[in-house]
């Protein structure tokens, strides 16, 4: 076995075949004189223009163990129950790829494969699939499993296919070898196939990142000889045979692999469906896989404990068919000699977590979006909603993937319609406006960074940030210019008209500069008390004109609507004359003052940005205070200053023509409550947190009106808001006591974010 | 060069010599690295920026190091695009019986103004999330900044940030 070569190794090190001898050349005089004409001063053997730091950490020592030789701990490669420790645990070569079912240096169980091992193997095997899915190579994950390398594969085949017999139109194999056997040959197609299709998806949609998704390969063989038709095939086969050949269907293993088997399926259908959307069968197609979504939830849900009681009861004998048939080193040759990625694997509870998650994704995020996102700014919250979820790759893939095809978002809803559409509501504008030539060519300009708003909250997190300061605020700088000339040629035309588009661009434009700020904090970014005050202070500058914005747009969307219903109440009374059609003119006029729900949630979103607003600005008077009060040290460094941190910041602003761009001095005189008396001060903070913690509360009971689907905030996210302006009103309670005792207090400052990704509690200590 | 600190007396500051002193440069980072480095990524740096590496010495036997280098680096700036000079800082290590005593802060110092000195613009690094102290140090006592943060930058699937000092 593997385990006698690995402890006879060190015996038969010096002892060479009498062949392999006569073929080796000893270059050791060679060396020694290459070494000879180094020297202190001169270390260096070889001379080139460009070796840069990628070619050093790359480059690899002859000979070296871990580098050159792959070579791994004994210990990782002992069998179930050896123990290898302390100075026993040398490092040794991985095991060679096995070539087949009865390899040389270690033939894989099947003719002792029992049910309850198939059952452990198909667990083991998710385990694998989330580690793909976790980012880890395929040589890393999937290649760990040693019945999935294409010599093995093509052993099992050749020995469970037997001749096809055609029953009722159907192919079907006559199925050979025992349902052990079966099951792990099918769970091994399954686990190849969804391999592919996973990474032929992501690479598709072409928005991972490295921490996401590895996309090398490493030259591992792949057993090609099937298709997704012929896999299913057998995995159904599979679980036909089970059905025949089981008496008692009753037990945990027999449902382990039933289900797990199940859900396989599904996810493969369910991914190879919203990948293959096309415009015609759209909806239907959705609908479909949100059914399965769900119905697969629930059957993985119900078969969490039952996998939890299978692992905790593994007998020995699993456990070491499991050791043998899983090797995490077997292709570390192939990965290459720069030290390599940790091989890390969850626990099959937390795999079954994340699969839970991974298919409730599919429904919440994907299908759900598809099906209800109608209009841009449901899709828009939604898609935030969903960015701070944290959904795995392969659910962003499919989201990007489905997010504009057959020159359709969603391939159901032509882009400049959506935004038309969207406009045309804001400010409640006739059709007229948009059949102004003008109107119809920005409208066609705006339909790729509209595009790139929507796309930019599938990136990762902490992605979005450095897209939305590297690019996209500079593209909506140029839209802003471009909406003010079609405004003004529109004014020309039109004396009443309103600046729309200047107003609809800046509105985007501000909310992009306030994610981004918000996304900084989030991600901790800001890392002092005095960053962090800043930070809020800008995004409570950024939320203010945004505010004015929408106001601005409130106010003529109302003058409109008042306007139209006017009109209507004046052909009304014209009509009234007559009695046909007088009442119901009245009702046009009564109906077009009604808000609209897509109205209300409008108004849902625009009190949440006063909330925002109210938190950032009660966070700001609080650190004024604190710094009022001695609590906070002020530091000068030596190689910068505030002012040079505060530029660099913010430097990607400096392209928006509105709202102007801050400089340190305006932050200076903003944040400057010295003139304030320091009770005046703490009770205006108080308030602040005070009004947020109204707004939450009207927040929570308007919510229960609307679907919650279509605003960007969620009842937990609400719950941690009011935590928060509680929180900072007792704390704040707390510093004006002893403020009260003594003036200058003595004390320190925690920053809680623990509560809220966005918003903090200033515990004072 | 050799400069006495004024931290603490017994300890110097030199600059790097030559690769007689490689060995000790890379026992003292290798303790305290949670990445493997080769000695060829040692030699990179200290061959191509030997003005960059300083070691803290204590009676002749080096006690801490700063080990780093220079990159020309493309920014955009008012939306053009621009080369500027970046420091980076690649190691720093002081041997454990030798913290708290503001030795690191000196070394970082002191690197600090020799590239201030060789034009560059900023200075920059990553460091763990989990290693509060380097943080602190970096970030109270001279100013970085939190640029980036980093997933799953490091081998142990560990996050980091990356700071930045502006000039």
């Amino acid at each position: 076995t593997i385990w006698t070569n690995y402890q006879s190794v060190d015996d038969n090190m010096d002892e060479l075949p009498e062949e392999a001898e006569k073929e080796m050349v000893d270059i050791t005089a060679i060396l020694d004189d290459g070494a000879k004409s180094l020297t202190v001063s001169n270390p260096m053997l070889c001379n080139t223009e460009r070796f840069n730091l990628q070619d050093a950490m790359a480059a690899l020592e002859l000979m070296d163990p871990k580098m050159d030789c792959c070579e791994i701990p004994l210990s990782e490669v002992a069998p179930f129950g050896v123990k290898v420790d302390g100075d026993n645990d040398r490092l040794v070569f991985p095991r060679p790829s096995p070539t087949g079912l009865d390899d040389v240096v270690d033939p894989l169980p099947w003719d002792e494969l029992t049910n309850l091992d198939a059952a452990h193997i198909l667990i083991e095997n998710m385990i694998r699939l989330e580690s793909l899915l976790g980012g880890a190579s395929v040589v890393e994950s999937t290649y760990t499993c040693l019945y999935a390398h294409k010599p093995v594969v093509a052993d099992m085949k050749q020995r469970l296919t037997g001749p096809a017999s055609n029953d009722n139109g159907k192919d079907k194999q006559q199925m050979k070898g025992t349902l052990a056997q079966n099951v792990v040959y099918a769970s091994t197609l399954i686990l190849l196939e969804l391999t592919d299709t996973i990474r032929s998806i992501i690479l598709n949609a072409d928005i991972y990142e490295e921490e996401d998704f590895t996309v090398s390969t490493y030259s591992m063989e792949v057993f090609n000889d099937r298709d997704e038709g012929s896999v299913v095939n057998t995995v159904a086969n599979t679980l036909e045979y089970m059905v025949s050949e089981i008496d008692d269907k009753d037990t945990d293993e027999v449902d382990v692999i039933a289900q797990l088997l199940k859900y396989k399926l599904d996810l493969l259908a369910m991914s190879t469906t919203m990948a293959r959307l096309n415009g015609k069968n759209v909806r239907q197609a959705v609908e479909k896989v949100q059914s399965m979504a769900k119905q697969s939830l629930q059957a993985l849900e119900k078969l969490c404990p039952t996998i939890e009681r299978l692992e905790n009861c593994k007998p020995d004998s699993a456990k070491a068919i499991i050791r043998r048939v899983f090797d995490s080193h077997v292709n570390r040759p192939l990965v290459g000699n720069a030290p390599v990625r940790a091989i890390r694997f969850q626990t099959f509870q937390d795999s079954m977590a994340f699969f839970v998650k991974l298919t409730r994704d599919l429904d919440w995020a994907l299908c759900r979006m598809m099906l209800k996102g109608d209009s841009l700014d449901r899709i828009r919250r939604m898609l935030f909603i969903i960015s701070i979820s944290e959904s795995n790759i392969l659910i962003q893939s499919l989201i990007v993937l489905n997010l504009y095809f057959d020159e359709k978002i969603f391939g159901q809803y032509p882009l400049p319609a959506l935004i038309t559409k969207c406009i045309q509501r804001q400010f409640h504008l006739p059709d007229t406006i948009f059949t102004n030539q003008y109107a119809v060519a920005f409208i066609a300009r705006m339909a790729k960074p509209m595009y790139d708003i929507l796309k930019v909250m599938v990136l990762n997190r902490q992605r979005q940030r450095a897209y939305i300061e590297a690019v996209m605020l500079i593209d909506w700088t140029t839209l802003i210019r471009e909406a003010q000339l079609v405004d003004s040629a529109l004014k020309q035309e039109n004396p009443g008209a309103a600046p729309y588009f200047t107003l609809f661009a800046l509105t985007i434009s501000i909310f992009l500069m306030d994610h981004s700020v918000a996304l900084g904090l989030e991600l901790d970014l800001f890392c002092s008390e005095h960053e962090i005050a800043v930070a809020y202070w800008y995004r409570d500058y950024l939320l203010s004109s945004l505010i004015t914005q929408l106001s601005t747009i409130r106010q003529l969307k109302h003058a409109h609507k008042a306007a139209e219903a006017q009109m209507a109440e004046a052909k009304s009374k014209a009509q009234r004359g007559k009695k046909k059609g007088g009442k119901h003119n009245k009702k046009i006029a009564n109906t077009a003052a009604l808000p609209t729900i897509e109205d209300i949630e409008d108004d849902y979103e625009f009190l949440l940005m006063n909330l925002k607003r109210g938190l950032c600005r009660g966070t700001v008077r609080f650190m004024a205070a604190v710094n009022q009060a001695g609590l906070v040290k002020d530091i000068e460094y030596g190689f910068t200053s505030k002012e040079r941190i505060f530029e660099k910041r913010f430097e990607a602003f400096q392209v928006m023509p509105q709202p102007p761009p801050l400089t340190y001095a305006d932050y200076q005189q903003g944040s400057d409550f010295s003139t304030v008396d320091q009770n005046e001060l703490l009770k205006s903070a108080s308030e602040c947190f005070k009004a947020s913690k109204n707004m939450v509360d009207k927040l929570q009971s308007q919510m229960k009106g609307i679907d919650s689907d279509f605003v960007s905030t969620s009842e937990t996210d609400l719950r941690q808001l009011a935590k928060i302006s509680v929180g900072n009103t007792i704390y704040l309670a707390k510093l004006t006591q002893m403020v009260a005792q003594s003036g200058k207090c003595s004390g320190g400052l925690d920053i809680d974010m623990e509560s809220s990704v966005q918003f903090c509690t200033i515990k004072i200590t | 060069m050799e400069e006495k600190p004024t931290e603490d007396s017994s300890i110097e500051f030199q600059d790097y010599m030559d690769e007689s002193q490689l060995d000790a440069v890379m026992l003292l980072v290798t303790q305290d690295l949670s990445e493997p480095y080769s000695i060829f990524t040692y030699r990179y740096f200290l061959h191509r920026f030997p003005e960059l590496c300083i070691l803290a010495v204590d009676d002749g036997k080096p006690i801490g190091c700063v080990v780093c280098k220079i990159d020309q680096e493309e920014a955009i700036q008012n939306g053009e695009q621009r080369v500027m000079k970046t420091g980076y800082i690649g190691m720093l290590a002081v041997q454990s019986s030798y913290r708290r005593r503001g030795i690191g802060k000196a070394l970082v110092r002191k690197v600090l103004e020799r590239m201030k000195e060789m034009k560059c613009e900023s200075v920059m690094l990553e460091t763990e999330m989990s290693n509060v102290t380097a943080q602190k140090l970096y970030q109270r006592s001279f100013g970085f900044i939190r640029e980036e943060k980093l997933v799953r930058y490091y081998l142990n699937w560990g996050d980091a940030y990356r700071l930045r000092l502006w000039f």
